[in-house]
């Protein structure tokens, strides 16, 4: 199967990414397209992440990200 | 934090998967997490010795197949074992020992300089444009 990398889902992340903090704390989210078609209540690896979205997104753009509430404030 | 979206073969499965990266210009290797390693068919090879922020830090190399917008290339990465309980949430016993988020190489990897050196200028461009 043919992945396509998410590039238009994945600036879409990135662009809503302060919202999703505050929608989605702490919670694994798959984005296709400009929607977010799964949410998981905890961190996955990325390998299960691609199992999910390969079933979901079908070939479609998509794109991942584990919103992780205050991140940013921890990393070095 | 500039996050993008690349490619890594997967060994075991023969396919390459979707990674959320976090693009690190001050890292010289790329860095990907032990149980994600091992999940993919990376295995160590020889060890190296690194500086990190306060003491030496001592890691096993490891090849990388990564695909960037359909070009492949061989990166050297560098394989780090991360603490099982460091993959989730901290419980409220712990917060003053670690951060409460889980580790951020979880469900991610990092691209060093040794990745962005295989790219093209534009395109060295146009990731480090997302810190605009």
């Amino acid at each position: 199967m043919v992945l396509n990398l998410g590039l238009e889902s994945r600036k879409w992340i990135n662009k809503h990414l302060p919202e999703l903090r505050k929608k989605y704390p702490n919670k694994t989210i798959i984005v296709c397209g400009e929607a977010i078609i799964e949410t998981v209540d905890s961190p996955l690896d990325p390998i299960q992440v691609n199992e999910i979205a390969r079933k979901l997104c079908k070939g479609k753009d998509w794109s991942y990200t584990y919103v992780s509430e205050h991140e940013e404030e921890y990393i070095l | 934090m500039i996050l993008i979206d690349i490619e890594v073969y997967n060994n075991v499965k023969g396919l390459y998967e979707i990674f959320e990266a976090i693009v690190d210009t001050g890292a010289t290797f790329s860095v990907i997490a032990e149980h994600i390693a091992k999940k993919m068919g990376y295995t160590p090879e020889e060890k190296i010795h690194l500086w990190q922020v306060n003491s030496p830090l001592v890691l096993s190399k490891s090849t990388l197949k990564i695909k960037y917008k359909e070009k492949e290339c061989n990166v050297g990465g560098v394989i780090v074992n991360i603490h099982k309980d460091y993959l989730r949430l901290a419980t409220p016993e712990e917060k003053c020992k670690r951060p409460i988020t889980p580790h951020p190489l979880t469900g991610r990897m990092i691209l060093g300089k040794n990745f962005l050196d295989k790219l093209t200028k534009k395109e060295r461009k146009e990731i480090l444009a997302y810190l605009a």
